[in-house]
């Protein structure tokens, strides 16, 4: 076990943590279950460091997508439903230290989703939320909106795509 | 399920939106599908994209230790395994992928490079830099992810402290009427009494940018909103908790963006 990963650890905890709680919060609205979250996620994060290139992608994506995913997973506890598999999810992402100027991009970039999610219409994005932050399937969005499927479909679509097209120039891959 | 299927589903698959079922077919598709490939990997990392929309809520205290104490007692997987960046994995195809560069499988995934940070740095804030000199001297090193900020930039100036030139970089970009401010070895402060606090000068009058949050190993960042045709300078100075209306101290901290 090395010392000086565990303070890495701990740095990338002072720059990441209140944004990974600040999620988990959201999703859960309860706040030791988002602990738990997030205790979890630094946990996964640490024990696979040796896995990732340290060169590529971002350490904070990684750590997002994990608390995401373990936050869906506690409300889909607590309501009784089977947790679905993850989806491909956390390798999607490979990572890198906790850098000032990652931290910086992950300021500007939270800024741009942020107007991207204010250009796409109201009807979109109230079910683009309900998929990502309620982890509803499309289904139970329909049901719970009193739509056709095939609506949530179109606008789960058209709504991502106008947050892709809008992001595409402004976030640098 | 075919491509015009697949294309109907993207925006749900990216979301994790789909049942059980159709998730399935939609995994399927995806293995012999290049084009459907690519463009759900692209959907799935806008969706990811979501996660920034959530507020951040600082944690209780205590958290952090427990985190700490379970990372203790927790041992990490000992065999490095290499992700791809792109790489879209399924199972039983770990054993297929590629070993990881020897060089590359040695580096600590954790080790922290603040002097490579501090070199470029120090490059860059030697003086006012216009753009071309930014690329050029970014293309000379293998830090870009540095170059990644500076692509949109209009220009980068120096943050200077007590007359030294190192005290970090502002990024302005001109067309979103935004600068990006990263400081390097600001001291920390007593949360309880002191905070600092941007603001922008001209002609002698400061109006408040907000306060800048406390610093961490020295550095701390934030995007503010800043016109560079109604002002010129970028100060930081140290205010009671909460900031104050007009500057009470001299500045820390001043850029002439
Ligand atoms: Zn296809």
């Amino acid at each position: 076990m090395q010392q000086g990963d565990q303070e890495a650890v701990a740095l990338l905890y002072e720059r990441y943590g209140g944004a990974a709680y600040g999620l988990a919060y959201r999703i859960t609205s309860d706040g030791s279950a988002a602990e738990d979250v997030v205790q979890d996620a630094f946990v996964s994060l640490w024990k696979q460091a040796p896995r990732f290139d340290p060169e590529r992608g971002q350490v904070r994506s990684w750590l997002m997508t994990i608390v995401h995913h373990r936050a869906i997973d506690a409300v889909r506890r607590r309501k009784g439903r089977n947790e679905r598999a993850l989806p491909e999810g956390p390798e999607e992402f490979v990572a890198t230290r906790g850098r000032p100027e990652e931290l910086a991009e992950w300021t500007l970039e939270a800024e741009a989703v942020r107007e991207a999610v204010r250009q796409v219409p109201d009807e979109q994005r109230r079910t683009i939320e309900m998929a990502y932050f309620e982890g509803l399937t499309h289904v139970e969005i329909a049901e719970r909106m009193a739509v056709p499927l095939g609506t949530v479909k179109s606008r789960l679509r058209i709504g991502l795509e106008k947050m892709r097209a809008y992001l595409r120039p402004r976030v640098v891959e | 399920m075919n491509c015009e299927e697949a294309e109907d589903l993207l925006g749900a698959w990216a979301l994790d939106a789909l049942t059980d079922d159709e998730r399935g077919e939609m995994a399927a598709h995806l293995r012999s599908c290049a084009r459907h490939a690519a463009a759900a990997a692209d959907w799935r990392a806008t969706a990811a994209r979501l996660a920034a929309t959530a507020d951040v809520v600082a944690p209780p205290p205590a958290l952090r230790s427990r985190v700490l104490q379970a990372i203790a007692a927790t041992p990490q997987d000992g065999v490095a395994r290499p992700v791809l960046a792109g790489a879209i994995p399924r199972a039983g195809d770990q054993q297929r992928r590629r070993p990881p560069p020897v060089a590359a499988a040695r580096r600590r995934f954790f080790e922290l490079r603040p002097a490579a940070w501090a070199a470029v740095a120090a490059v860059l804030v030697a003086a006012v830099i216009g753009l071309g000199a930014w690329n050029a001297v970014l293309q000379r090193r293998s830090g870009a992810d540095v170059g990644r900020l500076a692509t949109r930039a209009s220009s980068v100036s120096a943050l200077r402290m007590n007359g030294t030139q190192n005290a970090g970089v502002v990024v302005y970009y001109a067309n979103e009427k935004k600068a990006l401010i990263v400081t390097d070895g600001l001291p920390a402060l007593n949360a309880a009494t002191q905070t600092y606090q941007l603001w922008a000068i001209s002609g002698g009058r400061a109006r408040s940018l907000g306060l800048l949050p406390a610093p961490v190993g020295g550095s701390s960042v934030a995007v503010v909103p800043f016109d560079a045709g109604s002002a010129q300078r970028i100060a930081v100075t140290v205010e009671p908790p909460g900031g104050s209306a007009q500057p009470t101290t001299p500045p820390v901290l001043v850029a002439d963006v």
